[in-house]
């Protein structure tokens, strides 16, 4: 009888607990300073199908140091954010969501994938400042991480439909977005907000990867 | 000789593509220059107080000294533009930067059609086609706390007593004529600036960091605030800002370009 | 030992209960705390889709059977115009559909709704929709932001039944409702409300001009009065007459009418009153609940009502904010014209008019006769006293006192002076022993008839009506010569 009662008082006792692990999860703080606003619900928008980005031109670094456009991104799906590395609240948010669809492709379609963060901020984030982020970040050869200067900077925002402001202090204000395009490089689907849509992604990307 | 930042940003816009997606090609140089001459006003340096407020943010600005386009650029100006770059030419303009009501005004590619728009702002332009025009001319476009800056200048022969934002509001309640009027036809600031409200809306260089309404508004302290609540008629061209993606041409927003002081 | 296995046997159920109690408190916690809600109940499977039928104020869009939820197909264009405020008087107006107010939308209860929103080219302004019937943030207004030339689209479920306001929300909020963007979607409970024979759709709000109530010509919006909660028109449908006169609404006696009113606002509430109606039935505020035999009810700014009442009566009827001012001077004023038979037990009209001068006898004003002039009191008392002694006296006494039991009083006579014909028929045709009774005491004589004429009997009149404590009005010729020819 003893024993019943005993793990019977465990049981509940796990129940409990990871009940109280559920509420910590559904109280996530939300990217920005207390002002109030809650989490922004995501908006799993289809953009109409516009022509590739990959017009846009100008010259971008990585975070090996190596020159390219983003013509060179070419041929293999993109996942795409724009984000920097100084940023603690959203940004971390982005680049988890975007590690959990890489974890989450069968093993055919990794190498068809490839996953691009952008920096608001070109003068803090040179290729030298990526790279470290990369690496605290556990980000492997599938990721690659660009620095612009300003104009180019905007431009891509004008094409990703992101909003940002320079906040000054080193910050920036943005709109977070989880971009997937395709081979060509024409954006299919954004991702809004920070809800994670793991599944929704992976979807849209299995679908590209196979046209 | 030192070559000035804005001239390197031209010449990596003239690299030639290699794919074989109809790309943006180079623009060709400013030899149209001489035809699409318009003064540009040279604006002070100075403080001001921006409409919207991060919470944390100071409640001025300072902007440093720029030239500004006196009016805004012409239906006829811009065909000097589409004519030496064919690549923004109506039928041949990707999607990607222009949607398909670009120019929708015009009669052809490179023929503007009514002889009564030609001293009209061009409108029905992409942020792209504003952004590329601006560039061809060795310019850009004006950031936004540049325009609302230049734009908070009173009229020349405004009663000093009345408040900028009626007036502008005056102008908001005629609702938008069938032909658009020329540039130089409402009134001058004390600038020298022409039609800075009450003709058209005018594209700025960074229309996006504007995160005015709620949703999906972001580390954004930006959106704590504004100035003056009384200020409609800020609200509208906020508002109007807010709602607008790179691509949109609008039958009523047009631009001027500005340059930097050498 | 006995006692420890006792207790044992009392502490071991109790211990299990104990521990089932807590486990289901912890359970049923954790799924709280844990965030799974109930489903809403009206995400039913939706069946079909059609386009929704939109009609523009004062007509509402015919219910449909309404047997399963489905999917409704809203298109909405925004567009700026200029239209006629009052007689005279245009306003550049900001409209959900061209007009003011905007088209009526009418769904059930659990149906999915596709609102498309476009936005005219032609327009200067970017605009959004919040419907209040939605669940979600900013009532669609963030889905929507909508630049000139675009459309937006977004699909909500409907949840809640009830009559709601929908309005623009784009910064500034304010401007964009004072220029008329409100309508009302009506969602009907699940089946649907019950029929009537007919139903309407008002709306009421408040239009704030630089110029006064009247000015004339294309009048700017001020923001300063808006502000200060002044405006210079309150109106029903967007203008001046929009609901009255040659477009007020129509019906027939017997009708069960269905009235669904709005208030745009921007900021005043209503007193919403039908004069010469009781509202059978008040949905008030729209909601579920029904209040019954209600005169004026209150309206909210950015709220609605449903009333319903039955036309007994035929005529005209007013239909006000009963904030009286705004009816008559600045236009919150609609009609209702009801035809049919009329019922005179119900209202009855006018039964009579007459003289009202308090401190004497009612006299009915008769017209000038120059063949039977007027003449002064005092002269009529005089030629009267006269007539009096030669031929009444005998009888009645020159005191007036008359012989009791025999000749009736005329001092302080009652039966004389509540006579409607002041005496002048006894005077006409005499009596001929019919009883009486003056002043409680029961006479039955003769009274022979005398010929006297018209001129005569006025002037004895006058004298004996005002004798003995009696007090009248004179008795003129005119009237004794009318009463002679009836």
């Amino acid at each position: 009888m003893k024993k019943i009662l005993t793990i019977g008082a465990i049981t509940i006792g796990m129940i409990a607990s990871s009940c109280h692990g559920k509420q910590l999860a559904t109280n996530r703080i939300s990217c920005c300073p207390p002002t109030g606003t809650t989490a922004p619900v995501t908006i799993a928008t289809t953009l109409q199908a516009q022509s590739s980005i990959y017009q846009l031109p100008g010259k971008w670094t990585d975070e090996h140091n190596q020159s390219l456009e983003l013509r060179d991104l070419k041929g293999k799906v993109r996942v795409i954010a724009m984000i920097f590395t100084h940023c603690t609240y959203a940004c971390p948010r982005l680049v988890q969501d975007m590690k959990a669809i890489a974890d989450s492709l069968p093993a055919a379609e990794k190498n068809k994938v490839g996953f691009v963060l952008v920096s608001f901020d070109a003068q803090r984030d040179d290729p030298a400042q990526l790279a470290r982020f990369a690496s605290q970040q556990g980000l492997d050869d599938h990721w690659t991480l660009l620095h612009g200067d300003p104009r180019q900077i905007r431009e891509l925002s004008m094409v990703l439909n992101v909003k940002y402001q320079d906040a000054g202090d080193n910050t920036y204000t943005h709109s977070n977005a989880i971009l997937i395009l395709d081979k060509q490089g024409s954006v299919i689907r954004s991702l809004e907000g920070l809800e994670a849509q793991t599944s929704v992604a992976d979807n849209e990307i299995n679908r590209l990867v196979n046209r | 000789m030192k070559l000035p930042a804005v001239s390197i940003l031209i010449i990596f816009f003239l690299l030639p593509p290699v794919s074989s997606h109809a790309q943006v090609e180079a623009p060709r140089p400013v030899a149209a220059h001489g035809q699409v001459h318009t003064e540009m006003i040279r604006i002070p340096a100075g403080k001001f107080q921006p409409f919207l407020l991060a919470a944390d943010q100071k409640h001025e600005r300072h902007v440093a000294a720029f030239l500004l386009g006196q009016h805004a650029v012409t239906n006829a100006e811009f065909l000097q533009f589409v004519k030496a770059n064919p690549q923004w030419r109506r039928s041949s303009v990707p999607r990607l930067f222009a949607d398909n009501n670009y120019l929708s005004q015009w009669a052809g590619d490179e023929n503007i059609g009514n002889a009564a728009i030609r001293r009209s702002p061009v409108t029905n332009i992409s942020w792209f086609a504003a952004n590329a025009y601006c560039k061809w001319l060795g310019k850009r476009l004006p950031s936004l706390d540049e325009w609302e800056y230049a734009a908070a200048a009173r009229p020349e022969n405004a009663d000093p007593g009345a408040d900028l934002s009626r007036i502008i509001l005056g102008w908001y309640d005629h609702p938008t004529p069938a032909i658009l009027p020329a540039v130089e036809s409402t009134y001058r600031n004390t600038l020298g600036l022409w039609d800075m409200h009450g003709l058209i809306w005018e594209w700025v260089d960074d229309f996006n960091s504007v995160m005015l309404q709620g949703g999906n508004f972001y580390c954004a302290a930006g959106s704590a605030g504004t100035a003056n609540k009384a200020d409609y008629a800020a609200y509208m061209r906020y508002a109007f800002r807010e709602s607008l993606q790179a691509t949109y041409t609008v039958g009523s927003l047009g631009f001027r370009c500005a340059q930097d002081i050498k | 030992m006995k006692k420890s296995s006792s207790s044992k046997r009392i502490l071991q159920p109790t211990a299990v209960l104990l521990l089932a109690g807590f486990a289901i408190s912890v359970i049923t916690a954790c799924n709280q705390a844990g965030g799974t809600k109930p489903a809403p109940n009206d995400t039913a499977t939706v069946i079909g889709e059609y386009t929704a039928d939109l009609t523009h104020a004062p007509f509402v869009p015919v219910a449909r059977n309404y047997p399963k939820t489905e999917k409704v197909i809203v298109n909405i264009e925004v567009v700026e115009k200029v239209m006629k405020l009052s007689d005279g008087v245009t306003y550049t107006f900001w409209t959900f559909g061209g007009t003011v107010p905007g088209p009526f939308i009418r769904v059930q209860e659990g149906d999915e709704v596709e609102l498309h929103l476009s936005n005219n080219p032609n327009n200067k302004m970017p605009h959004n929709i919040d419907l209040h019937a939605v669940n979600g943030p900013g009532g669609g207004a963030e889905a929507t932001l909508t630049v000139p030339g675009h459309t937006s689209t977004f699909s909500f479920r409907v949840l809640n039944p009830g009559l709601y306001v929908y309005h623009c929300a784009t910064a500034p909020v304010g401007m964009h409702i004072a220029n008329g963007m409100y309508g009302l979607i009506q969602v009907e409970p699940r089946g649907g409300l019950p029929k009537v024979d007919k139903e309407f759709y008002l709306m009421q709000g408040e239009f704030y001009t630089k110029g006064k109530n009247g000015a004339p010509g294309l009048q700017p919006f001020d923001m300063d009065k808006a502000i200060k909660e002044q405006p210079e028109y309150v109106v029903f449908n967007g203008a001046v007459g929009a609901a009255s006169g040659n477009n007020a609404l129509r019906a027939n006696v017997g009708d069960h009418i269905r009235l669904y009113i709005g208030n745009g606002g921007p900021n005043l509430a209503s007193s919403f009153h039908v004069i010469g109606q009781i509202f059978d039935t008040v949905f008030q505020e729209g909601g579920s609940e029904a209040n019954h035999n209600v005169a004026t009810t209150l309206i909210p700014a950015g709220g609605a009502a449903i009333v319903e009442f039955t036309c007994k009566e035929p005529g005209t009827y007013s239909i006000v904010d009963h904030s009286i001012f705004r009816a008559f001077n600045q236009g919150a004023l609609a009609q209702l014209v009801v035809a049919g038979n009329a019922d005179k037990v119900v209202y009855s009209g006018k039964i009579s008019d007459e003289l009202y001068q308090p401190g004497g006898a009612v006299a009915t004003q008769e017209p000038a006769d120059p063949a039977a002039p007027d003449l002064p009191l005092a002269e009529r008392f005089k030629q009267g006293q006269q007539l009096f002694e030669m031929n009444c006296s005998s009888c009645h006494q020159s005191t007036g006192l008359g012989m009791p039991g025999a000749i009736p009083p005329l001092a302080k006579s009652d039966f004389l002076m509540k006579r409607s014909d002041e005496g002048i028929g006894i005077l006409l045709n005499g009596i001929n022993n019919e009883p009486i009774t003056v002043n409680g005491n029961h006479f039955q004589g003769v009274m022979p008839k005398l010929s006297l004429s018209d001129d005569q009997i006025a002037n004895i009149l006058t004298y004996v009506r005002n004798s003995w404590g009696n007090k009248s009005l004179v008795v003129q010729e005119k009237q004794v010569k009318k009463a002679r020819n009836q």
